[in-house]
């Protein structure tokens, strides 16, 4: 036997404590490939256990910031309605509009719209636009998704 | 803010990638892409009282200044186990595609390092959408759990750059990972790489079958995954998905092509080796109308169906009928987007992203509903590879893809033994009983 051509195969580990046993294919049989023993090291495990590594990447953390401090009511209150593209952004700010002036008829209500599909114009061409709208509101409800 | 109730997880998960993890936000029941006033308005008056009290209730302790995050040290060896009990262990954490995986031990790990010259710890950036570093040693567990061998190596890295250095615009990564339209990366590679790692480019070169098709795709299927730790409902929000996104991965045949192959049209040298991405949500097939230009190039432009960018893949024997008559690749191309038409009183009930009716002639002038309006209107929106087996089919990848200007093809850089490893894994291969 030439033990260079071994196929090592897993049986259940109950049966076969130890070394596992290994099975040879001659030409013929179909698709089986005949490798070299050594030639895929995970496979040549004699407990059968394996010791992985993870997959999963490491990552800087992000710093994390709190939110903005919160009006005390709506009333007399400018407050920006701000969406992206998507095709119910707009229509679902309009109702959301329509029901803050009719349960607070002093609030000013006012819009920004990223309209680029998927880009953050926000922090790159109209950063210095949104920048002076943000300073002009005292919230901001936001209507983001499809 | 509010959001389509179904996006909570995403919103939760974007907004502590973005370092703000106490956003407050309201689940709506306004379904997504709504049009009916009705179910708008019912979303909007179920939320609005959480929406007044979300924009006037004081703040926590926690929302004023949130506890920092933890600085993430996972453990390099992360479980110790039999065959199955690693898969289950990997499969529980979100870790695999739902198939078995190879273990990634440390063995392992090193033999699939031999496939480049590059050290474990070289980080090639980091990829989104958690930023999750890119290191050639987690490209090669990823590359083990997915069955590839060290010979892919090379590949693979070439395509993380790619995903790193794609565009952070509409037609790049950053979308077509995550989009709800599930889009799923499509890799074409070009060069001598390709015979020396059995891609296939024959017969089913779209199906199962080849180790280097199949472990190249799921490879980076699991590297987006696990580095760039996009998860299935969390942050891709595919809505259908897509089995394309288990493995796509096809080699050009440019030994049958009567062209000049992809890399080479893009500027790269015949003899280098490079790998190409789109993004495609939509695969189809079709028969010609006859076997010369005008039965091919006709079935073509009555097959396309409304989308932006598209791959044709001519067999060769289409493609030398093609290439007998004159037609070239840039012909085929100006070709397609000229006149593969359709009304444009047909975009007056559908609503493009943007808001606009395609116009005529580079965007310079309206279109009318009288008017024929060009499904594809740029032809270097078009990419054309030869490929397939015998027979008579022609295919079209349908979605993200050609993007004039942008990154999309990253040349495969081998390392100094590439020789013998090829020698060494070359002629694992199938072989077919007769029967």
């Amino acid at each position: 036997m030439d033990d260079e051509w071994l196929v090592p195969i897993k049986l259940n580990k109950v049966n076969f404590k130890g070394r596992l046993p290994y099975l040879i294919f001659k030409g013929g049989l179909g698709a089986v490939e005949r490798v070299k023993k050594g030639e895929f090291p995970m496979t040549n495990k004699a407990n059968n256990e394996y010791e992985v590594l993870s997959p999963w990447a490491e990552a800087d953390p992000i710093p994390f910031r709190g939110i903005s401090p919160r009006i005390e009511g709506l009333a007399g209150k400018k407050i920006g309605l701000f969406r992206n593209s998507k095709r119910a952004a707009l229509p679902l700010l309009n109702v959301v509009g329509r029901r803050l002036k009719e349960k607070f008829p002093t609030a000013e209500l006012t819009e920004f719209a990223n309209q680029r599909p998927n880009e953050v114009i926000i922090e790159q061409d109209a950063k210095e636009e949104f920048e002076d709208w943000l300073k002009g509101v005292d919230a901001v409800v936001a209507a983001f998704g499809d | 803010m509010l959001v389509n109730n179904g996006f909570a997880n995403d919103t939760e998960s974007a907004s502590r990638g973005k370092g703000m993890p106490v956003l407050r936000y309201i689940p709506t029941s306004v379904p997504c892409e709504a049009s009916i006033m009705e179910d708008i308005e019912a979303g909007v008056d179920g939320a609005f009282e959480a929406m007044v009290t979300a924009l006037t209730k004081p703040l926590t302790a926690e929302e004023k200044s949130p506890k920092p995050k933890e600085i993430e040290k996972p453990a390099r060896i992360i479980f110790k186990g039999s065959l199955e009990e690693v898969s289950r262990f990997f499969y529980q954490r979100g870790w695999t595609d739902g198939l078995p995986i190879i273990p990634p031990t440390e063995e392992a790990v090193a033999d699939m390092l031999t496939g480049t010259d590059l050290p474990p710890d070289h980080l090639l950036g980091k990829l989104e959408s958690r930023l999750g570093k890119a290191t050639i040693e987690k490209i090669a567990v990823n590359a083990v759990m997915a069955g590839a061998l060290p010979t892919y190596m090379p590949v693979l890295i070439a395509g993380t750059k790619l995903l790193l250095e794609s565009e952070r615009g509409f037609m790049g990564y950053t979308t077509f990972g995550f989009s709800t339209g599930s889009w799923a990366p499509f890799w074409i590679i070009n060069g001598p790489v390709r015979n020396e790692i059995n891609v296939n480019n024959s017969s089913g070169a779209f199906s199962p079958g080849n180790i280097a098709n199949a472990a190249i795709g799921r490879a980076m299927g699991l590297i987006i995954k696990n580095i760039g730790g996009v998860r299935k409902g969390v942050e891709d929000m595919g809505v259908m998905g897509n089995p394309m996104k288990y493995s796509m991965v096809i080699a050009e045949n440019e030994e049958e092509s009567p062209w000049e192959p992809l890399h080479v049209e893009y500027g790269y040298r015949q003899e280098e080796s490079t790998i190409t991405v789109s993004y495609p949500q939509t695969y189809l097939q079709h028969w010609p109308y006859g076997s010369d230009a005008e039965g091919i190039l006709r079935a073509v432009i009555g097959y396309i169906i409304r989308g932006m960018r598209y791959t044709f893949i001519f067999t060769p024997p289409h493609a030398k009928n093609l290439a007998r008559e004159g037609w070239t690749k840039e012909d085929i191309k100006e070709f397609i987007s000229e006149y593969a038409r359709i009304p444009g009183s047909h975009f007056n009930n559908i609503p493009v992203i943007g808001g606009a009716r395609p116009s005529l002639y580079k965007g310079k002038i309206s279109a009318r509903d009288t008017d024929t309006v060009a499904l594809i209107r740029d032809p270097r929106f078009i990419r054309i590879i030869v490929a397939g087996g015998p027979g008579a089919f022609i295919a079209h990848t349908v979605g993200g893809g050609a993007t004039p200007g942008k990154k999309q093809t990253q040349k495969i850089e081998l390392p100094a033994n590439w020789d013998k490893l090829v020698k060494k894994y070359k002629n694992i291969v199938p072989t077919y009983a007769k029967y």
